[in-house]
């Protein structure tokens, strides 16, 4: 007897964490991540390194809408020469492909680079700029808890500091880590 | 019997104007952001990030208002740089194409109001001009949701003013303010992305 009450408690458990699971991704889910993404440049094979930080908002369980920026942290490379800094922001939309906690997703953002590229290491000639940029993304978000998920995001980025000397902003962004989420609306039945 | 007649006429009528309404997308506004792919341009290619709000007027009939930034390289020794501010009307010829179909063209012409500064990258020397153009072209929503969708358009704008030239000759670098309106223009191919967040009006 006491086994059987058991195994309906387990089961009432499974089931009912199931349905909060299978209902977390739908319209009004709020995620926010906060992290370190290396990145790699296509131009002179350097890495950057950027605090990145997005806020996005499901419409429903297959769109979202986006907005990110990236805080330039360092840069990889020790060459004379190179960006002192290359922060970014961008907006977009992404459509997601979601099964239970599993969701996959891809999307396109226009975003803007705001730069500065030295001549040479200490020298007092610089340019800073504002750069349009293009990027499409690819990610994965495993909502795994009511307000936590893990998340893998790359993102490659189209641009170029066009101020002398000219740089060329083609670059890959890898993100990991853990996010916050928040189910805003209740469900509508 | 004329009663009669008269009683299902106003029904059929009833009926043909509620299911208008019902399918009437009239009043949307939708707000979203779009990149730009500059090209044919006398300076060569380039790359612009933008935003743009729509008012749709009809199931057939929407209007884009939108403001771009896009910078050209020109041969690694000047800047251009434009600045586009303007609106277009979309027609949907295809009555037929609408949501919840995936793709829906439409055709657009408009007008904007275009900057465009040039600097000399080395001498950090520039000239700038304000200007009209008109634009036109074609294009397709693709219907991600009821609400959301990815435009992909394509369109030739026409400078209504006299243009900016940049002379690249050996090491000589300059730029020249053409003394004609030379109607030259560039191909703007746009990828946005657009949410409907409310109705402003209901027919």
């Amino acid at each position: 007897m006491e086994k059987l009450k058991l195994a309906i408690v387990l089961l009432f458990i499974s089931c009912f964490s199931f349905a909060q699971n299978d209902e977390l991704i739908r319209s009004g889910l709020l995620s926010v991540r906060l992290t370190y993404s290396p990145s790699y440049l296509f131009e002179n094979n350097t890495s950057h390194y950027y605090l990145h930080g997005n806020i996005e908002g499901y419409v429903n369980n297959k769109i979202s809408i986006a907005g990110e920026g990236y805080y330039f942290l360092a840069n990889g490379s020790i060459n004379e020469g190179e960006l002192q800094y290359n922060h970014s922001a961008f907006f977009g939309a992404s459509y997601h492909f979601t099964r239970n906690k599993n969701d996959f997703y891809m999307g396109i953002q226009p975003g803007l680079a705001f730069t500065k590229y030295q001549q040479a290491l200490n020298s007092p000639t610089f340019t800073r700029g504002v750069n349009p940029l293009f990027s499409t993304l690819i990610g994965y978000n495993l909502y795994f808890y009511k307000c936590f998920h893990f998340f893998i995001q790359g993102r490659l980025i189209l641009g170029e500091h066009i101020y002398y000397p000219t740089h060329n902003l083609n670059e890959f962004r890898l993100s990991a880590g853990l996010g916050f989420n928040l189910n805003t609306l209740k469900i509508s039945h | 019997m004329k009663s009669k007649l008269i009683i299902v006429l106003l029904l059929v009528i009833q009926i043909i104007y509620a299911q208008n309404d019902s399918i009437s997308n009239a009043g949307w506004f939708s707000l979203g952001g779009r990149s730009t792919l500059s090209a044919f341009d006398a300076d060569g290619s380039g790359l612009g990030t933008g935003g743009q709000f729509r008012i749709q007027l009809s199931n057939s009939v929407n209007t884009d208002w939108f403001a771009d930034y896009i910078t050209i390289n020109v041969q690694d020794k000047i800047r251009s740089e434009y600045y586009h501010i303007g609106w277009s009307v979309l027609f949907y010829p295809f009555k037929t194409l609408q949501y919840p179909k995936i793709f829906q063209p439409y055709i657009l012409a408009g007008h904007c109001f275009d900057y465009n500064k040039k600097t000399i990258l080395t001498s950090n020397t520039s000239l700038d001009r304000w200007g009209s153009a008109v634009q036109a072209g074609i294009g397709t929503h693709i219907n991600l949701s009821k609400r959301c969708d990815v435009s992909f358009t394509c369109q030739y704008m026409i400078h209504l003013t006299s243009d900016l030239e940049s002379e690249i000759t050996n090491n000589n670098v300059s730029i020249v303010k053409q003394n004609n309106t030379a109607f030259e223009g560039h191909m703007l191919t746009t990828l946005s992305v657009n949410y409907k967040l409310f109705r402003l009006w209901r027919n």
